[in-house]
């Protein structure tokens, strides 16, 4: 019983802990998302038609946590020649950023503006740009 | 302990949930799209009135009148074709027969003598018009071609002269000719070597096939994008709007604050002769000092003019990233007096005024007297963007502009592709 209990509690902090983590991380994101990223991708992230390109039902955003981190970091670089991509204007490259900040305006970026994808941890964005180098 | 279990299990649940309706709470306040109101409709000075003349046609970019017809360059194909030229076979103000050719994106489109011109992003068209109006495509014959097209304003816009030359924007692709392309800090390439082949107009011969840049002048340098531009008739010169740089405050922060930003530079008019430099990159105009100021990127503080005192100043200065990218002198009798000779410029809404209120979603009028504006710019069609005026929501955006023979204008735009005629009655 007295282990039940503990392992309750435990269980209890461990939620409110990732749950208030995630939520911090957002709040964070938030904040550098509108440093870095609002004057090119807007505050409701749906970009510039035709010139820059929308963070709203992106595949992109939904998808490889890898490939985010690197096109934070390189800009447009990161994407190669993806001819489905057709945006006038090119991504700047922001690699003065933190692992934590790279954290942050991802998982901001990925749970905002009607997406709903995971968040991204220090660790992923730690082991994506390893990949990257 | 059974109990116990769950509920921990229960405790995890509520956890988890309440994390998730925080995730799915903030974004459906933000799109916000079950709050959005339809348009009611373009806004006109009092005597005027607009048909919606066509709808739906994609990115109408440039459009030209000739002989009843519009013609309408789109930036995206409409059933394979990216001219089209609209009808208005029972004059009620509305095309009812509308066709097509020229399997090309673009934006640039003219009409000279008895041709149609259309651009690519790359290169210059001409076809024949036949005597009832209609286009033989067959007769498409490329006049100039391998222009530089990386993306960025790499729309072409075109016009022509009354002595057979074409003249062609080409726009830089780069923001203020960085050594990387709007990165924070990067300076400037100097020299920037970006105006050998663009960064400005070039003037071509409007009959000769296959040109390439060897066999045209560079007309004017030192522009960074020009959209709308047009012959004007009156003075026998060429006019043209400028979109002005982006970002001084994110590109240099120590330099410049956001409130800055948000009204630097002008988008500049210019009135182009042949051998002007208007001064981009190394400098832009601020319409407070009335000045070429020069750019962060080449040492600049906001103030400074080294280097800037010798290039061509703006004919007027508007307010900072409207985007215009229409323009047209009024030479029609329907329209009031004060109307004739003067200048529509179509702006198509900003993006960089972020986070600050975007402006500038519509059509304004400069009055004109001997091919100088003779008063204050004003706003002549409005209301283009509706309930949300933002590049992303916006309803519509204005974009193109012609005449018809007898007066009206045109109105295209590029978000979904309406085009308006807008008449005058007494």
């Amino acid at each position: 019983m007295r282990i039940a209990c503990v392992i309750l509690s435990l269980m209890t902090i461990i939620v409110l802990i990732s749950c208030g983590g995630n939520q911090q991380s957002k709040e964070n994101g938030k904040k550098l998302y509108a440093t870095y990223c609002q004057g090119c991708h807007m505050e409701d992230g749906k970009g510039v038609p035709g010139m820059n390109a929308p963070l709203v039902g992106s595949s992109y955003v939904a998808g490889d946590k890898d490939k985010l981190v690197h096109i934070i970091v390189q800009g447009s670089a990161a994407f190669g020649n993806d001819p489905s991509r057709h945006y006038r204007n090119a991504m700047a490259a922001t690699p003065g950023l933190t692992d934590e900040e790279i954290a942050d305006i991802l998982t901001y970026v990925r749970s905002s503006f009607g997406n709903s994808a995971s968040e991204v941890t220090i660790g992923e964005v730690k082991s994506a740009k390893e990949k990257q180098n | 302990m059974r109990y116990l279990i769950a509920l921990l299990f229960l405790t995890a649940t509520v956890g988890m949930y309440s994390c998730n309706n925080q995730d799915t709470k903030t974004p459906a306040a933000e799109t916000g799209d079950s709050t959005k109101t339809a348009s009611k409709g373009v806004t006109l000075p009092e005597g005027f009135s607009a048909t919606v003349f066509a709808d739906t046609l994609g990115k109408a970019r440039h459009i030209v009148f000739n002989n009843g017809d519009l013609f309408v360059k789109l930036d995206n194909l409409n059933q394979g074709r990216g001219i089209l030229r609209l009808r208005d076979t029972n004059n009620d103000g509305v095309a009812d027969d509308i066709s097509g050719f020229g399997s090309y994106n673009g934006t640039g489109i003219a009409i000279k003598n008895g041709y149609l011109y259309a651009s690519s992003n790359d290169d210059v068209f001409r076809y024949k018009l036949n005597q009832g109006g209609s286009v033989d495509s067959a007769s498409g014959v490329k006049i100039i071609e391998g222009l530089i097209n990386k993306n960025q304003h790499n729309s072409k816009s075109i016009i022509l002269d009354n002595d057979g030359n074409i003249y062609v924007n080409v726009g830089a692709p780069s923001n203020s000719c960085q050594v990387l392309d709007r990165q924070a800090g990067s300076m400037g390439m100097n020299p920037c070597h970006i105006l050998d082949s663009a960064g400005g107009i070039w003037q071509f011969k409007a009959d000769k096939p296959n040109q390439h840049y060897k066999d045209g002048v560079r007309y004017a340098t030192g522009i960074r994008n020009i959209v709308g531009l047009d012959w004007n008739t009156q003075v026998n010169g060429l006019y043209a709007m400028q979109h002005g740089r982006d970002d001084l405050d994110r590109l240099f922060p120590d330099k410049y604050t956001e409130d800055q930003r948000v009204e630097l530079p002008a988008e500049e008019f210019f009135r182009i002769h042949k051998g002007d430099n208007f001064g981009w990159p190394y400098c832009y105009y601020d319409p407070k000092q009335k000045a070429k100021v020069q750019a962060p990127e080449y040492g600049g503080d906001g103030k400074k003019t080294t280097g800037c005192d010798d290039k061509q100043k703006p004919i007027y200065a508007f307010p900072a990233h409207w985007a215009p990218n229409g323009l047209i002198f009024y030479t029609g009798d329907q329209f009031p007096e004060k109307y004739k000779n003067g200048a529509f410029i179509a702006f198509h809404g900003s993006w960089n005024r972020a986070p600050q209120k975007q402006a500038g979603y519509c059509v304004v009028f400069v009055p004109f007297k001997d091919g100088m504006p003779s008063g204050d710019y004003e706003v002549f069609a409005d209301n283009f963007a509706g309930a949300k005026e933002t590049p992303g929501d916006a309803d519509y955006r204005p974009c193109g502009l012609a005449q018809s023979a007898d007066g009206s204008l045109f109105i295209s735009d590029d978000q979904k592709g309406r085009i308006w005629k807008v008449s005058y009655k007494k």
